[in-house]
């Protein structure tokens, strides 16, 4: 039997029919909402390629039933970009390099994003372990550690909002 | 990864969680983070017909110090509420530290207290430190509730004592007594997404003068369930803290586990670990009073 869910994404209200059985990342990759960006990986909570931001905090989306997610706010990473200008999360990964085959990306950005919010200005340590969580096979992480450092000083030179 | 078939609810109440898996006699699951029982729903080493939410009970949340010396963890506390809450990192440290360096932040973000206990891992983080603190869980089934003291409710590895007709509410644990130190330390080759190779948690009553009145020191990793290890305990009660007595107390804390050799160590490291680990455990709270 489908269930109704209310989910705000980046911002707008949903109202989605889901499978008892759905994921949250599946739901969000569905054709209700089409949100392709956040990225299906290992599905056992060890990659962090479908890491979405849940009432704030980082999750793998591949680990929340769609039904349990009911009532909750999500932010994918559809929802970085304002009015087609990219935050500084995604402008410092782009400069930085820190983008290789772009899979991790998605939800590298998500938790950078996560700790960014709690932590305006993290040491590197802070950042490593703010990214424990998601795998890169490409990078070897130092230039994403970079970048992240780099939208951290842009940010709050702005201010702190990313 | 596709998950199996199975119908959903979440419980308003307690009552109405324990009643629907009461009558579904062994074939309904409860959920709460997921983290542990997605995986395992995946790999179909549990396929219920039924999965019973109980995240939206929010008298399972929270921390509370219910009289001067007795202390409360709702069960749906995750282990990033464990580690960020002060009167936790400021009474129970040792609980802190284990809840902050499990899985990643997305894990910490979701997992509970009460998922680490019932899924009983041989290497669960907070077991250790519930355990040395001396907590007793609250067990609430149709009719009546028990407490059930931490060091009697892992039964084997994933295997506890709850009944299909019960969930947990709630984790009861004392405030220790003044001059109390407590440390975690895990051993893996990483620092996160580590499950232990062998984990030491030290708990110590130290008297003004630096002498030991009450010690619990409980070995993780190393047996089919945490194991104290009375005869380093009973070595450090009465006596001073120093550096032998910590390398003394390490060589008798190997008595007490029992360790299996598999991909992630031989058992003769364990062994070596445990004594190192517990010997550094207690020097650590010797420079920290």
């Amino acid at each position: 039997m489908k269930i109704v869910i209310h989910l705000k994404v980046n911002g707008r209200d949903h109202e989605l029919l889901v499978k008892p059985n759905e994921t949250l990342v599946q739901a969000l990759r569905g054709t209700q909402l089409n949100l392709t960006g956040t990225k299906q990986a290992c599905e056992l909570g060890d990659c962090g390629a479908c890491t979405v931001l849940m009432n704030g905090r980082a999750v793998n989306s591949c680990l929340v039933l769609a039904a349990q997610a009911d009532g909750a706010e999500i932010e994918t990473v559809e929802g970085l970009a304002v009015e087609g200008q990219l935050s500084p999360i995604q402008e410092s990964f782009m400069e930085g390099g820190a983008i290789q085959c772009g899979f991790c990306s998605p939800g590298m950005m998500m938790s950078a994003k996560a700790l960014l919010d709690e932590t305006p200005s993290p040491t590197r340590d802070q950042i490593r372990h703010g990214i424990a969580g998601n795998l890169c096979r490409c990078t070897g992480y130092y230039k994403i550690v970079n970048a992240i450092e780099t939208a951290a000083h842009h940010c709050s030179s702005k201010e702190g909002k990313s | 990864m596709i998950l199996p078939r199975f119908e959903y609810t979440a419980a308003a109440t307690p009552e109405e969680a324990i009643s629907v898996i009461a009558s579904h006699a062994g074939q309904a699951e409860i959920i709460a983070g997921g983290t542990d029982i997605m995986v395992n729903m995946k790999r179909r080493v549990v396929h219920p017909d039924l999965v019973v939410s109980i995240h939206k009970l929010d008298q399972l949340r929270g921390f509370d110090q219910r009289s001067k010396n007795q202390f409360r963890i709702g069960v749906l506390n995750t282990m990033h509420d464990i580690a960020a809450s002060g009167k936790v990192t400021n009474h129970f440290p040792a609980l802190a530290t284990a809840a902050g360096g499990m899985g990643s932040p997305q894990i910490r973000n979701r997992a509970t207290i009460g998922g680490n206990l019932v899924s009983s891992r041989p290497a669960a983080d907070t077991i250790g430190p519930l355990m040395g603190y001396g907590a007793q869980i609250r067990l609430q089934g149709l009719k009546d509730e028990r407490l059930v003291p931490m060091e009697n409710f892992c039964t084997g590895p994933g295997e506890c004592v709850l009944f299909d007709n019960e969930i947990m509410t709630d984790i009861f644990l004392d405030i220790p007594k003044p001059n109390t130190h407590g440390v975690y330390l895990k051993f893996g080759t990483r620092e996160s997404m580590e499950i232990s190779i062998v984990s030491v948690t030290t708990i110590l009553t130290l008297d003004d003068s630096g002498v030991c009145q009450q010690a619990r020191i409980v070995l993780g990793a190393v047996a089919p369930t945490f194991v104290r290890a009375p005869e380093a305990e009973r070595l450090l009660q009465g006596n001073r803290l120093s550096e032998e007595l910590a390398g003394q107390a390490g060589e008798l804390a190997q008595q007490s586990c029992n360790p299996i050799t598999d991909t992630r160590a031989s058992a003769e490291y364990r062994r070596m670990l445990v004594s190192a680990l517990t010997r550094k455990s207690i020097l650590q709270i010797t420079s920290l009073k």
